[in-house]
Formats: structure tokens, sequence, C-alpha cells
């Protein structure tokens, strides 16, 4: 599903010289198409996490509107458009997300257990989990805890939980950041087979090799985003 | 998801530890306490019940050989004898509707008898006072040396008491009353009379002025209805002498005041112990709202609602209350059954535990209550945790 903002803009109240608040996101205009990986670079500060939580319906924006296919995701109240997010929107954010009272499989597959009643898919989940972390590396660690994992891991295991929700939209914010190259490659592999399954995934990054793999580049400065590729 | 909350609590041991310690606390507050002011209210409806008689008449001497206060609070007999014609004189004051005499002994001397007991000796023809608790306890009229003990007394039914050299078989045991009647003896007069001439025998001098066969310990008025109790009481007092009239009634509400003084604290106590707890508790759930902000942005991140949020928080609490609840409830139960006896000592009133269904009950209550306090004083947290930014928690980094 194409996913598509209108006018979106975001302000906090902050003390900036003589204003009150200060402008993250510009107002914007964007449309990410489906089955394609698009890259959002930028540097530090310049409103891509923001902009990327607003896109994901994590943020509520100070305007402009939000779409994923015809839903519009910030005209639902909060119970339906958890919902909505945990069935069509993944994302990997920044840090180490891992609860750390379930282990590496349960984190995996805590997001398909928060709504789904059926346990008779527990069986099918898991093996499509274990095949899932096997391929990020971590198949030797599916019952440890998350605080034996390096970061590298902890990342890969954000990874695995959000593609395992096999999401309409995907969002990831730095999902190579502690990881080293072959990790690197391996991630963005999979996040360019992702998108080639007809995924819309759209990832914020400081990682230069990302570039290669993007079907759409954007650079985002002082809020404002310009097209590149 | 279904154990989330329970993985939740065993991931962090000494956190739950600490929280349900707290809740322990709190419940074993409660129901101590609550068992605490049932006992003192049901020992004094027991007392209130077999005393029966409006007006009590003892001989003066009973003032110096023991605290009248015991005889009215606890049912506490002594050594203290009367003529039965001054016990007949006193029946025919007038406005009295029944009267009935008891002849008590105590057989304290452990030289005596096999265990030392109180015994007190009723006329079954006229008493209105034991006769009801035994009907409704052993349901016959006792024969000659036939005996009824009270709940405390250690002989079974079918075994004997050996008193002054006499073995009187017990033939039942009666309900308790929290009172020192609980270690009683009942018999007819008869048989106290006997057991008075083998204590004689025996060589005991039990200071009894007279021939046993023509004594009473006290006499037991029931008042018509519309006279003044107080009236009979001082004519009892003016008309016959070397007698002690007393209302039995001004006792009890002597006795209520002083209960209502213990149940007013207990009660005080406990409300402060629940105010107090509840303020730690709901400090320690907003300590632990930001301790946990991050891992509750998570779950909001792989798309939680806001109320499934606060669900599992209370979650956490209602589980915590029911463990903590339980385990309170059991040792508040069980150190209230352990220092039973203390307790009666200490206050000095009388103390009837409540029965099983009335103690079921009040559990049930405890544990209802208490799984209302704990989520009510996680309630705050999980609103504000479930309100939070997750935006901004995301933007500091997970």
């Amino acid at each position: 599903m194409k996913l598509r903002c209108e006018q979106l803009e975001m302000h906090f109240f902050r003390k900036t010289g003589d204003a009150n608040f200060f402008v993250a996101v510009a107002p914007l205009s964007l449309s990410l198409p489906e089955a394609a990986l698009t890259v959002l670079m930028g540097r530090s500060g310049s409103g891509k996490t923001t902009l990327m939580n607003m896109l994901s319906g994590l943020l509520r924006s100070t305007s402009g509107r939000v779409f994923l296919g015809e839903d519009e995701l910030y005209a639902m109240d909060d119970r339906t458009l958890s919902r909505y997010r945990n069935r069509h929107i993944a994302v990997i954010p920044q840090g180490q997300s891992a609860l750390p009272q379930l282990s590496v499989m349960e984190n995996v597959l805590l997001p398909g257990m928060i709504y789904e009643k059926d346990r008779r898919q527990d069986a099918e989940r898991r093996r499509e989990a274990a095949e899932m972390l096997e391929q990020l590396g971590l198949g030797a660690l599916l019952d440890v805890s998350p605080r034996e994992l390096s970061g590298g891991e902890l990342r890969r295991l954000s990874i695995a939980r959000a593609l395992l929700m096999h999401p309409d939209v995907l969002c990831c914010d730095e999902p190579t950041a502690d990881l080293d190259d072959e990790n690197t490659r391996v991630v963005l592999d999979i996040l360019k087979k992702t998108a080639g399954d007809g995924c819309t995934v759209f990832m914020v990054t400081h990682e230069e090799d990302a570039v290669h793999y993007a079907d759409r580049l954007y650079r985002m400065q002082s809020g404002q985003v310009t097209e590149e590729k | 998801m279904r154990h989330l909350s329970i993985r939740n609590l065993t991931a962090r041991p000494g956190r739950t530890i600490a929280l349900g310690l707290l809740i322990v606390f709190l419940s074993m507050a409660l129901f101590g306490g609550s068992v605490m002011v049932r006992s003192l209210n049901g020992g004094l409806a027991s007392l209130e019940a077999r005393l029966g008689a409006d007006v009590i008449v003892v001989p003066s001497s009973a003032k110096s050989s023991t605290n009248l206060d015991y005889l009215f609070l606890q049912g506490t007999t002594g050594y203290y004898y009367m003529d039965t014609e001054k016990a007949q004189k006193i029946a025919q004051t007038e406005g009295v509707e029944r009267a009935s005499f008891q002849i008590f002994m105590a057989s304290l001397r452990a030289s005596c008898c096999s265990m030392p007991v109180q015994v007190i000796g009723i006329d079954q023809d006229t008493d209105f006072t034991i006769q009801p608790w035994i009907e409704e306890s052993f349901g016959r009229r006792l024969g000659d040396l036939d005996v009824l003990v009270g709940s405390k007394v250690n002989a079974g039914i079918g075994e004997s008491i050996r008193i002054y050299n006499t073995d009187c078989p017990v033939v039942g045991r009666l309900a308790a009353t929290g009172t020192t009647l609980d270690t009683g003896v009942f018999c007819t007069v008869d048989t106290v009379r006997l057991l008075l001439h083998a204590a004689s025998e025996l060589g005991h001098d039990l200071k009894i002025s007279g021939d046993p066969e023509n004594v009473v310990s006290a006499v037991y008025l029931k008042v018509k209805d519309g006279v003044d109790v107080q009236s009979v009481a001082d004519r009892v007092n003016v008309y016959v002498r070397k007698v002690e009239a007393v209302r039995t009634r001004s006792y009890i509400t002597g006795i209520a005041d002083s209960l209502g003084g213990v149940e007013k604290t207990i009660r005080t106590l406990i409300v402060c112990v629940w105010i107090l707890a509840f303020l730690i508790l709901m400090a320690a759930f907003t300590m632990l709202t930001g301790e946990r902000k991050k891992e509750f942005a998570v779950l909001r991140v792989i798309g939680m609602s806001r109320g499934k949020l606060a669900w599992v928080l209370l979650k956490e609490s209602l589980l915590l209350s029911l463990f903590g609840g339980v385990i309170g409830i059991v040792l508040g139960g069980a150190l209230t059954f352990s220092f039973q006896g203390l307790i009666e000592e200490a206050l000095s009133l009388p103390f009837l535990m409540p029965g099983v269904s009335e103690l079921l009950l009040l559990a049930i209550m405890t544990l209802v209550v208490v799984m209302l306090v704990g989520p009510m004083s996680s309630a705050v947290s999980a609103w504000k945790l479930s309100r939070v930014d997750i935006g901004r928690i995301l933007r500091e980094g997970i």
C-alpha cells in the first residue's frame, strides 16, 4: 500500500530566539511508493526521525494528514490506530527495543500475540520466527534473554520482530547502526528483498551504502526534504 | 500476551517482592484488625446473652473476695455465699418477674482436682441465664454429678473430671463465649452441694458460714416489663442486708463504651496503615512508571493501544494484590489466632473469635478491598504511562 502525506508539519514547543517553538518538519507532501525502498538521509537533528514517526502513526503532527492507501491514520482513535499499526505498519526504532523479561523468540513473536487469539498459529509463527532469526544470525540465541545480546544482535532482533509482522509499511530508523559491514549488508539485503516482496520500506539512515539500495532517495536538512533520486 | 503481566512480575523479583510485601502488610492489618473488632463485639454480645439477667445480686463479701468487674465482664466466679432465705427474699422483691440462683465454687488448687476449674451450679427449674445456652449446646437436663464443660476445658465427653475426690462424668461441651465461662464446669445446684460436702470432708476451708445445703452464690433477677431496673436493684440493696445488687446493663454499657474506644483505636490504626500503604504503593508505582517508560514505549511501537497498556499494568497490580492479599489474610488470621490469649489478656475484655463462615466473609471482603486499592494506587501511573508521548521517548532513544 502506498504511504503518503499531505502538508505534514511538526512544531515543537521550545524557546528559540523570539519564538516559543521550532519547526522540526516544514510543511511537506510526500508519497512513498509500494514495493520500493525509500531512503531518507540527513544530519542529526534534521527532523528525519520525527518525520518517520509521523508517517508511521506514532507521532501526531501539528498539521497535515497521513494516508496509508485510502486510510487516514490520524483520523482513527488510539485503539483503532494501534490495531491498524499492528497489522499494517512495522517500526524499527532507534536504539535497543527488546523487552528484557522475554526471550529473544518471545520478543520476536510479541507483536503477533497482542491481538491474535488463535493459538493454533503459534507453531507456524515459531517456525517462521526461527527461520528469520537464523537468517539474521541469531539462530543460536532463541531462548536467551536480550540482556545477554550485544548491541548489533539487539538491532537484528528488532529487525526480525518488524519483518515477522509482514507489514505493508516498514519504517526503519537507523537499522544498520551498531552493525558491522557484513551484517549491514545482510540487513540492507533483507530490506531490499522485503521491498521487492511488495512492502513499502522507508529507511532513515546515515549509512552511505544505503544509497546503492535505495529505489528513491531523499535528503533532509532543517526540516526541509528534497528528492535526490 | 496473556502472560506478559506475569512475566513482568517474575522478571524483577526484588521489585515484585517489595511491592508484594506492602500489600501483604496492608491486608494483614485490615484482616487482623477486622477479626479483632469482630471478636470484641462477639465477646460482648455473647456475654450480654449469657448474663441475660437485669440485676445480679451477690453477697457483700463478694466485693472483697473477687472483683465484681470480672464477674460481669468475664463471668469469673469466686467463693462467696449467702443463705437461701436471703435469696428467696431477694426473689420476692417487688417488680421481679423471674429469679434464679447459682452456686459457685472454684477448684483452683491442683491438689484437689484433676484440673483447676470454676464450677457453676445452676437451678435447672428456674435458670434463665445459662440454661438457654445449655439447651442450645446440650439439649437435655443434667443428672446428679453430670457436668458440662466450657469450650476451653481440657476434658472430652465421656471422660470424667475429678473434683475433691469425686468423679464427675462430662456429658457435653458448650459453645465458646469468649469469656472465662469457657473454662467453667456447669452442673446442677445439687452437684455443687455434693462437691462442697466432699471438699469439707477433705478438710478444705471454703469459707462457707452455715450448711452447704442452704447457701447460694448469686441471685439473677429478670425485671417485669415497664418496671425500672435501677429501682429494683435499689430496693434489694435497701431491704436485704449484706448484699450487693448491680444492674448488668450498666456494666454491659460500660464495656460497650470501653469496647467502642478500643474499636475506634483499631479502626483509626487500620485507616492510617491503609492511607500510608496506599501512598507508598502510589509512590512506588509512580517511580516504576519512570523506570519502565521505555519498555512501554516499545509495546506502543509494536501496536499496543493505550487501553491495553494500562490493562497490562493494572493486571500486574491485580495479581500482586491477589497474592499479597491472600498471604496477608493467612498471616493476619494466623497471628490473631496465635495471640488471641494475649490480646484477650491485654484488653481485659471478652474476646470471641468469629465462626468459620464469618471469617471467610471477612477474608473475602478484605481481598476485595485490597484488590480495589492495589489497582487504584497504580491507576494514575497506568493512565500517565498510557499517555506517554512515544515520539518523544523514541527521540530520546529506547
